[in-house]
């Protein structure tokens, strides 16, 4: 072996050993704080607040039993599938019909419309949250299920019609025009060719729209009352208590990770798309 | 009924005319109104009464008779009260300094997981924790890692020898200690979706520079930075604007405190309308914020834009 291939080789060696640091430290900075909501939430009171922190201890399964027991949790678990599965199912349902006539037409106004779609993605919602308060005050949809599920789709429908239209951009419209050829109409066409191709796309737009409902909090916040709990707010709800039960807190906050991680995991595929509206392609 | 009709269409011969419009109106203006109805309903209409509402006194609990006031809300916010401006600041520090860490982590981790190596795929899967995390939960782990007393960090600072601070209590460390969750929670995204674009250039480019002798670096400035440089923009707008927005983890963390060292400009806005229920002021402040985001988002597309232009001048 010549010296400079040995150098490479130890070039290479100490590159590879780099890499191996790096994605640890990585891995710690991101994993670390879900470990500690992990360990937190299977620590008994006294593990939680001994100094210093313990590493190593028996795990209890007691805050976990707690918060199922607990009628209040269950309850806000429950307003947040209902409204989540509602408000995903509206988006889906209005969304898709703007979202085909965007893909497939050009018409006057077209652009701008769609484009007034971003904008108002783009808009902190704090901003509507004043004159949506008093709307709601006077509809007397204040701490109702359906005053939420209204305004998580109002918030959803932008994302959804553009998710939607650059997945149905990606099929060409020649595939619609045989079928039409063919005696299908444009609503058979639609349905027996183009949806399912874009249908894994449909499924991941349908868990992004249900990550935004779950972890909605303003609106479920101030919109929402003692009946319509979502459990983002019940677990804000801990904060201000003057003793805070840590170990509960994180078992609620670990069954709140849950239906999200699934969600992530089954979208990866489309997880770019998601992130940026259909902006960039992953 | 809508399907019924357009197949009863579609059985009669094939006609563009008739297969484009329904009940005689345009298909594309029915199909679209859905949507159109529930958002000029729900968005357009109350932003219109928040300007009106701008202009008066409005107080939720009604202890003040109303009144119009024209300009008098927005002299107080823009002039007169100088509160506004301090929770301009902090938000302006809180967004720029998070996108700028996550923009240098998410462009830094992507060039390296754009080459192949042991254990790409566990970091990849290692950045999609945070996503998973709803806010909420995230904010409350900080939190609980963030306590003077019992925290990780306190403990790790101490068993290193130093004096932990009271990262949530203090002025001087309590917007950065939410920055750093922030940065946290949201650099994932800047490096997924810069490594998508990574991913997305064409490697022959590259190789045919390497061949005429260009460094790793002239790689990179010339040929990589450039094509990425879209995605870049898209990104940073959407860092930007949702870094605007933050409300949820701002309320858990701080709710705005110590004093006002960490209350943005959502905050502030909150506290207005649902501490103080001043309605008409908020609404003012309210206006104020979607005019400064429009302006944000102006700069960025016309950044993308001007961008296209220069491409398809070289390209020529």
């Amino acid at each position: 072996m010549t010296r400079s291939k040995i150098n490479a080789n130890r070039l290479s060696t100490m590159r590879n050993v780099a890499l191996l640091l790096l994605v640890a430290s990585v891995w710690i900075f991101y994993f670390f704080p879900i470990y500690w909501m992990v360990t937190s939430s299977l620590k008994t009171r006294v593990d939680t607040f001994s100094i210093p922190p313990k590493w190593i201890f028996s795990p209890t399964f007691q805050h976990f039993i707690n918060s199922f027991s607990d009628p209040k949790f269950m309850k806000a678990v429950q307003n947040s599938l209902v409204i989540t599965v509602t408000t995903v199912l509206f988006s889906l349902l209005l969304g898709a019909w703007a979202a085909y006539a965007f893909a497939r037409f050009r018409f006057k106004g077209s652009l701008a419309l769609s484009f007034s779609l971003i904008v108002a993605r783009m808009m902190p919602p704090i901003v509507f949250i004043v004159p949506i308060y008093l709307l709601f005050n006077s509809l007397k949809l204040r701490n109702t299920h359906i005053g939420l599920i209204l305004i998580f789709t109002v918030f959803n429908l932008p994302f959804t019609v553009w998710m939607l239209k650059s997945f149905f951009e990606e099929v060409p419209i020649e595939l619609e025009e045989a079928a039409w050829i063919d005696g299908a109409s444009r609503l058979q066409a639609l349905t027996r060719v183009t949806l399912p191709l874009i249908a894994p796309g449909l499924a991941a737009t349908a868990v992004f729209a249900a990550l935004l409902a779950w972890n909605e909090f303003l609106f479920a916040l101030l919109l929402g009352g003692p009946s319509t709990t979502t459990l983002p707010v019940f677990l804000s709800s801990y904060i201000g208590e003057r003793t805070i039960e840590w170990g509960e807190i994180m078992a609620t906050a670990v069954i709140a990770v849950v239906p999200p991680t699934i969600l992530v995991m089954l979208v990866q595929q489309n997880l770019i798309k998601g992130l940026t509206l259909g902006a960039v392609k992953g | 009924m809508a399907s019924v009709e357009v197949s009863q269409q579609g059985r009669r011969p094939y006609r563009a005319e008739q297969r484009n419009r329904f009940l005689g109106l345009p298909l594309h203006y029915v199909l679209i109104a859905p949507t159109f109805l529930i958002v000029f309903g729900l968005l357009v209409y109350p932003l219109g009464y928040a300007i009106g509402l701008s202009f008066s006194n409005k107080i939720l609990t009604g202890s003040v008779p109303f009144k119009w006031v024209g300009l008098e809300n927005y002299i107080d916010l823009l002039v007169a009260k100088s509160e506004m401006w301090t929770s301009v600041w902090v938000t302006l520090r809180f967004a720029l300094v998070g996108v700028l860490f996550e923009f240098i982590i998410g462009l830094g981790l992507a060039m390296v997981l754009n080459r192949e190596f042991i254990g790409r795929t566990w970091l990849r899967v290692g950045l999609l924790i945070p996503l998973m995390v709803p806010p909420l939960a995230s904010g409350l782990v900080w939190r609980i890692m963030y306590d003077d007393e019992f925290g990780v960090f306190s403990h790790l600072i101490r068993a290193l020898g130093g004096d932990p601070p009271i990262f949530l209590g203090d002025p001087n460390y309590a917007l950065y200690a939410v920055v750093a969750t922030e940065v946290w929670r949201s650099s994932p995204f800047m490096v997924l979706v810069l490594l998508a674009a990574l991913q997305a250039q064409p490697q022959e480019t590259i190789e045919a520079a390497e061949v005429d002798g260009a460094s790793g670096w002239q790689v990179f400035r010339l040929i990589t930075l450039p094509f990425i440089m879209p995605v870049i923009i898209v990104a940073l707008l959407f860092r930007t604007v949702d870094a605007l927005r933050t409300f949820d983890l701002i309320f858990l963390l701080t709710a705005g405190g110590p004093g006002t060292t960490t209350e943005v400009i959502s905050m502030f806005i909150y506290r207005w309308g649902f501490r103080h229920f001043k309605l008409g002021f908020t609404s003012a402040a309210s206006i104020l914020l979607l005019i400064a985001t429009l302006l944000i988002c102006v700069f960025y597309l016309r950044m993308l834009v001007v961008r296209q232009a220069a491409v398809q001048l070289t390209e020529r």
